[in-house]
């Protein structure tokens, strides 16, 4: 999208907007992984719950999650197909509660500064 | 081979090496699979060719794709790098110095400047090695894992309590010590390597002119010789010694107006002890007392400048008053 101000430099809000979904991406796939899913499922429920994520970006997160030790992967057969499952580990649980709790009080800080703005 | 297949080979053929091509090619064909049964399921129908195309287009660009598995991108990260730069300057201002030094006083002594030249030449080379070497250890230290980065681990280590204070005088640059002193010292080694019995080093050609027109120097000029001796001393002393504590610029500065009252001293005692040519009644002692007159000048303008400095006032800095933190975030 283009920011269309005058004296930005194009795609400015673009490149904004991207680093501000970058953390909230990740909680929001392992918010979604607490159930078993694969990668298509797990795309779909982000897109239908307001949030989407092209693949490009979602498979890599997914492996770096792993290589983390917060989820747990597992190849399987489903409609004829091998499919990769993910699932939250305990030690990603944990992780999630904490990452929850702490973008609660940073969006209630938040809407306190835009409010007085 | 169907579209899909030959986009997946395009997306394996670009990934990083060492990644689980087999299981990352696998996960992607099934993701594109699924979508493509989602619309057909949606259609009613099989896709054509170019709804497939279509469906792969969205995807994105296979060496797109297949970057996004790579790990770091850089040989040096962000964190690393401002070390890295003031690593290589230092050591780079370092060898090349001792390096040229040496080479100089070699030809000094030997009156042979083709040993300067081979000096500079070796010089080219260590730029290559020492940049060579540094890059290959800070890439290296990159790549281990953090608690083996032993640069990074000894760099990021500080206090802000050693931090210095903000003063008038800036730090003095390495690379500007560096310079002050080799050249400060070169002209000290060819003063004092001078002969005759007034020891002031003449350019060949000023030399063949004087002796085309039978004059010599008289010895009232020792005292210019002593005072300059001692004045570029004292500047090789002060550039070293900035070199070592680039934030001695007070001691730099104080040593500077020592040289140039040093210098000036000699100057002056040499204009008073005139004639300063011979034969006395030619042309040559005006341009003399003109030379005389200028260096005067222009030591009394450096002096002023070294004192000026020193008078002047720390900069107007206001220490910042620690903010109450909000409790939130």
């Amino acid at each position: 999208m283009e920011n269309g101000i005058a004296g930005l430099s194009p795609g400015l809000f673009d490149s904004l907007r991207l680093e501000l979904r970058r953390g909230c991406l990740t909680l929001a796939v392992l918010s979604q992984l607490r159930t078993e899913r694969y990668g298509y499922t797990l795309r779909k429920a982000l897109a239908e719950a307001g949030l989407e994520i092209d693949e490009g970006t979602l498979y890599p997160l997914l492996r770096r999650l792993e290589s983390q030790g917060l989820l747990q992967s597992e190849w399987r057969e489903e409609n004829k197909r091998r499919k990769r499952f993910y699932r939250l580990l305990p030690a990603g649980e944990q992780i999630y509660i904490q990452l929850s709790a702490e973008l609660q009080r940073i969006n209630a800080s938040l809407d306190r500064i835009i409010a007085e703005a | 081979m169907t579209l899909l297949d030959r986009y997946l080979y395009a997306v394996q053929s670009d990934l990083p090496k060492g990644q689980p091509a087999g299981d990352i090619i696998a996960e992607i064909g099934d993701d594109l699979q699924s979508q493509m049964e989602d619309r057909e399921a949606t259609l009613g129908r099989p896709l054509t060719e170019d709804e497939q195309a279509a469906i792969i287009k969205t995807y994105g660009h296979p060496r797109r794709i297949a970057a996004r598995y790579a790990g770091a991108q850089y040989l040096i990260g962000p964190e690393l790098l401002p070390f890295y730069w003031s690593t290589l300057r230092l050591v780079v201002t370092i060898v090349i110095a001792i390096e040229l030094l040496g080479g100089a006083v070699s030809a000094l002594v030997s009156h042979n400047g083709i040993l300067f030249f081979n000096a500079l030449y070796a010089a080219f080379h260590s730029l290559i090695w020492i940049f060579s070497i540094v890059t290959i250890v800070f890439v290296l230290n990159e790549r281990v894992p953090n608690n083996g980065n032993v640069i990074g681990t000894w760099m990021f280590r500080w206090d802000p309590r050693r931090l210095p204070e903000p003063r008038a005088l800036p730090p003095v640059p390495r690379s500007s010590s560096l310079a002050e002193f080799i050249a400060n010292f070169l002209a000290l080694l060819v003063l004092l390597d001078a002969g005759g019995s007034h020891r002031i080093p003449l350019d060949t050609l000023l030399a063949n002119a004087l002796r085309n027109m039978h004059a010599t120097l008289t010895p009232a000029w020792h005292p210019a010789y002593i005072g300059t001796v001692a004045g570029t001393a004292l500047l090789s002393f002060a550039a070293i010694t900035v070199f070592v504590r680039p934030r001695l610029t007070v001691l730099h500065e104080v040593v500077r107006a020592m040289s140039s009252a040093a210098t000036m001293t000699g100057v002056a005692l040499t204009l008073q002890a005139g004639p300063w040519i011979r034969p006395t009644d030619g042309p040559l002692n005006g341009a003399a007392l003109y030379i005389l007159v200028s260096a005067i000048v222009i030591l009394g303008f450096q002096w002023t400048n070294s004192v000026r400095i020193l008078l002047r006032k720390p900069g107007n800095h206001t220490p910042t008053q620690p903010r109450s933190m909000s409790a939130t975030g």
